[in-house]
């Protein structure tokens, strides 16, 4: 077992991750930072998969106060607004640091002087900031480049993180227990601060769309480690998932651009079945709107072969859709269609995590030395994420947690581990390693939860069907004890899988403990047993709080409505 | 970080270097252009002897003569020629046009090398 | 469904190199990608690759494909056409299977300083610089340039490296282009092209060392005129 010790650890190298170690390294005390990702640095996570945009207020006629209605209303006013307000404020510094201090380039408008804004699902006033469609590889690029030229950042490559640890007092975090994939061995970072930054996961259903490493890890430490969570039912579906057949491609986003240039949405039988939902706006209406329409098309036996509708943005001209959509060409190409001449099956794809742990403005957690920031962390975005608000919030709260912890730095000192706290955590994942004359597939297995969720927590839910889900969760968290054993340790993919299953069977549980406990519809959270927005009694978050013997404690608590109410 | 063996061995380097299209085209071009070093004085040498312009020397005859040494060298000319083409086009900027015309240059200089050699021999 | 043998060159510290063979059966749009999962899942857990986002964005999954550089999730499987040889990506070492040290490709990169710093100083956007680089490392695979000289940045390196003397200040410009003016940078290119074949993105990456080498020349005369 290893073991290696810092000032500034960072779990994850998306927008937050990177724009925390770049904050903690450049503070005049020269924190140690390392940055330990499960992937390979600056290519793993979602981040660098944006290809909205970033939302930042620089009009001459906008501001961040229209900015944070935008979001609180496209939150249906669950967003705890202090955070909000921070992410509304601060996303302006952030989109013109990373222009004019980070080699970012953005589009310009005809005239090159001002970005290229272009308008985006909620926005009242155009506000995305891009690069083409490609805006995520670009910052995340220079992100990267900029984070690995530090001398005082050091990466740890395809290191999972396993667990918190904590000092043997338990007062606070103090360090990470990770796994070396290359080597299979442990490895023990003792840290005065810690971030996790892992990005979520909404990789728990049928079709989702994040980065496929992505196994809700962030969540469920930070879970085992203490944290409160809240929020844990609002999980976005993107309405056009590509259905591509039985390929990973599967579940891919269908990026909103075609929609909004005019994409028509039909069922089996040729309708634009819009028109019953939300006649205005048709294919153009919110993202849980559409979800919705598209699953209950489906649920009613019109949908096309594949389980999905029909997406046609033919009649647009074949060369509009090649020159203005070549990203999606491709992908449809790879899928078997031809999106310049026939229409493609898409249907709503697990996509974004708006629940998470509960942090303060700067990400700090209830639990000292242990920050949260990005999908991980939860009250920025209520009950719904608007398009271009996801970067915003990585960048943004990655900034004040990597300053706040390299301040923590100076006052910290370095803490000793939990030495019986590690050897435990060791043996539950070594168990995860599977012993020979054992059966189990990880892989099976994750069908299993996957399917289970898509059915009944997914983007129409009711009491009889999370309770299936939960039982299918207890099923599966039994089998896995039981791992088929495979090959060495190094560079051990099903090891690798039966530790991601642990994980998102903890965050799909509390997901569907949190669906149980919203009786009401909001935002992405839809029951059908209870089908109404309820403003008099659910105007509150429900908090999930792990307790020492294991158990989940359910609670809520009344939203502050410190900017705006409801009207 | 502990340090994982890596395979970088010998048979490992041998895998990795490999002839392709365009770093063939660079060793024959410059193979060529080393063997008209020698080649282009040896021809035209011999015919200044044959014609006695330098004094008469046989074995500088019989290379000018010599239809090996004739193939050889229209050989040497025609790929270090075609070659030479597709470098400057890459040197301008051309790179499109010196991929696309790769192959019917080498064929070009297949044909002039199989014509050049019906006639010398 | 389509039945597809796929013989693999393996490596691991204890079974050594070998080649292994896998009959497996995927679906009509599968990609190779899908193959080295199934194969993962259903037939042998102990074969190791790498992958993350599976849309082309990462650059995770680049691997030799039927003697070429590609992206694995987005190369069909039919394009093998039943029988179809995965190799791990060249002139990087193998830690294990498909999976390579990328380091010495990231070296190379970081070695030109590649992180930008401040708006762009450029009145002329040059179309072929703005193409977006993933850092896959099929251009370093590829190159038989590198193979060679092990000092040799490569082409993303360089074409990262157009991009920056594009957006920078004059005086920035000039003294990057003259630090990439020798056989470790633009000139260490003998225009083999095994590049440009091997870009999963067509990125113009000869044109771009090409025009460097343009710069270096046109700009060093400026700036000992001046």
């Amino acid at each position: 077992m290893n073991e290696l010790n810092t000032d500034v650890l960072i779990i994850g190298s998306g927008g937050a991750g990177l724009f925390a170690a770049l904050r903690a390294s450049s503070h005049p005390a020269a924190p140690e930072v390392k940055v330990m990702v499960k992937g390979s640095f600056g290519k793993s996570g979602c981040t660098r998969m944006v290809q909205g945009g970033f939302n930042a207020a620089l009009q001459p006629d906008d501001s961040p106060v229209v900015h944070l209605r935008d979001t609180i209303v496209g939150g249906a006013f669950l967003n705890n607004q202090e955070l909000a307000r921070v992410l509304t404020e601060d996303a302006r510094e952030r989109v013109l640091e990373l222009s004019n201090e980070l080699g970012v380039r953005f589009d310009r408008d005809a005239q090159g002087d001002s970005f290229d804004f272009k308008p985006f699902g909620g926005m009242s006033i155009d506000r995305t900031v891009h690069r083409g469609d490609l805006t995520g590889i670009e910052i995340v690029s220079r992100l990267a480049d900029h984070v690995m030229s530090r001398p005082n950042v050091s990466i740890l490559e395809e290191h999972r993180a396993l667990e918190v640890l904590h000092t043997p007092s338990g007062d606070r975090a103090a360090g990470i227990l990770a796994l070396d994939m290359r080597s299979g061995d442990f490895t023990v970072v003792k840290a005065r601060t810690v971030l996790i930054a892992t990005g979520g996961g909404a990789r728990m259903y049928r079709y989702s769309s994040p980065s496929t490493e992505k196994s809700g890890d962030g969540i469920a430490m930070a879970f085992r480690a203490g944290v409160e969570l809240m929020d844990m039912e609002m999980l976005q579906f993107h309405p056009t998932g590509l259905l591509a057949g039985d390929s990973i491609l599967t579940g891919s986003v269908v990026e909103e651009g075609l929609r909004g240039a005019g994409g028509h949405l039909r069922n089996a039988v040729g309708e634009r079945f819009m028109s019953r939902y939300d006649p205005e706006r048709m294919e153009r209406s919110t993202r849980d709107q559409v979800s919705r329409a598209i699953y209950w098309e489906v649920d009613e036996g019109r949908g096309t072969p594949q389980g999905g509708v029909y997406l046609d943005v033919s009649h647009l001209g074949a060369d509009r859709i090649a020159s203005e959509f070549p990203g999606m060409t491709q992908r449809a190409s790879l899928a078997g269609r031809d999106l310049t001449t026939e229409p493609i099956e898409v249907v709503p794809t697990g996509h974004f995590h708006m629940g998470g742990a509960r942090i303060d403005l700067d990400g700090n957690t209830a639990i000292e030395g242990l920050w949260i920031a990005g999908e991980d962390a939860g009250g920025v975005h209520g009950a719904n994420r608007l398009g271009g608000n996801g970067v915003a919030e990585s960048t943004v709260f990655g900034a004040r947690a990597g300053s706040s912890m390299a301040e923590a730095v100076t006052h910290n000192g370095m803490p000793e581990v939990d030495g019986g706290q590690v050897g435990a955590f060791i043996a539950v994942a070594e168990r995860r390693l599977g012993e020979p004359g054992k059966s189990a597939n990880p892989y099976r297995l994750r069908k299993r939860v996957e399917d289970a969720m898509w059915d009944g927590a997914g983007v129409i839910r009711d009491a009889a069907g999370l309770g299936r889900v939960l039982e299918t969760l207890e099923s599966v968290e039994s089998d896995l004890g039981g791992v088929q054993s495979a090959g060495s340790r190094a560079y051990n993919l099903m090891w690798n899988e039966a530790l991601n299953l642990a994980n998102i069977v903890v965050v799909a549980r509390l997901l569907c403990i949190s669906a149980l406990a919203r009786t009401e519809s909001r935002g992405a959270h839809f029951r059908s047993d209870y089908p109404e927005q309820n403003d008099d009694d659910w105007l509150r978050n429900v908090v999930l709080s792990p307790r020492d013997d294991g158990a989940i404690d359910t609670s809520t608590v009344l939203v502050e409505l410190t900017h705006l109410a409801p009207s | 970080m502990t340090a994982v063996p890596r395979d970088q061995g010998e048979r490992r380097k041998w895998l990795d270097r490999r002839p392709t299209l365009g770093s063939v085209a660079w060793i024959v071009q410059r193979v060529a252009g080393l063997a008209l070093l020698v080649l282009v004085p040896l021809k035209v040498l011999g015919g200044w002897a044959f014609r006695q312009d330098i004094p008469f020397d046989s074995f500088l005859v019989r290379m000018h003569l010599n239809g090996a040494v004739d193939v050889a060298l229209i050989t040497a000319v025609a790929f270090h020629a075609v070659f030479g083409v597709r470098t400057v086009l890459i040197d301008v900027g051309l790179v499109r046009t010196a991929r696309v015309l790769t192959i019917p240059l080498i064929v070009f200089a297949s044909l002039v090398t199989i014509w050049g050699s019906v006639i010398a021999l | 469904m389509n039945d597809v043998r796929v013989s693999v060159r393996r490596f691991d510290t204890e079974a050594g190199r070998r080649v292994h063979g896998y009959d497996v059966q995927v679906s009509d749009t599968a990609s190779v990608l899908d193959v080295l999962r199934s194969i993962v899942a259903e037939h042998d857990p102990t074969l190791s690759f790498r992958s993350a986002c599976r849309v082309g964005m990462c650059g995770t999954c680049t691997i030799v494909i039927d003697g070429k550089e590609g992206l694995a999730c987005q190369t069909a499987a039919a394009d093998s056409a039943g029988a179809m040889t995965l190799e791990p990506l060249r002139n990087l070492p193998v830690i294990k299977d498909l999976v390579v040290d990328s380091s010495p490709f990231f070296d190379r990169y970081r070695a030109i300083a590649p992180q930008g710093t401040g708006p762009s100083h450029s009145v002329e956007t040059s179309s072929m610089a703005t193409g977006d680089c993933i850092t896959c490392g099929a251009c370093l695979s590829a190159c038989t340039m590198a193979a060679v000289n092990k000092s040799f940045v490569g082409p993303a390196a360089l074409f990262r490296g157009l991009r920056l003397v594009e957006e920078e200040s004059a005086e920035d410009a000039a003294s990057r282009l003259r630090g990439l003016a020798d056989s470790s940078g633009m000139y260490g290119c003998r225009g083999h092209l095994d590049c440009v074949s091997a870009c999963p993105k067509g990125l113009p990456l000869a044109e771009a060392i090409h025009k460097l080498k343009r710069l270096a020349i046109s700009r060093s005369f400026s700036v000992v005129s001046s």
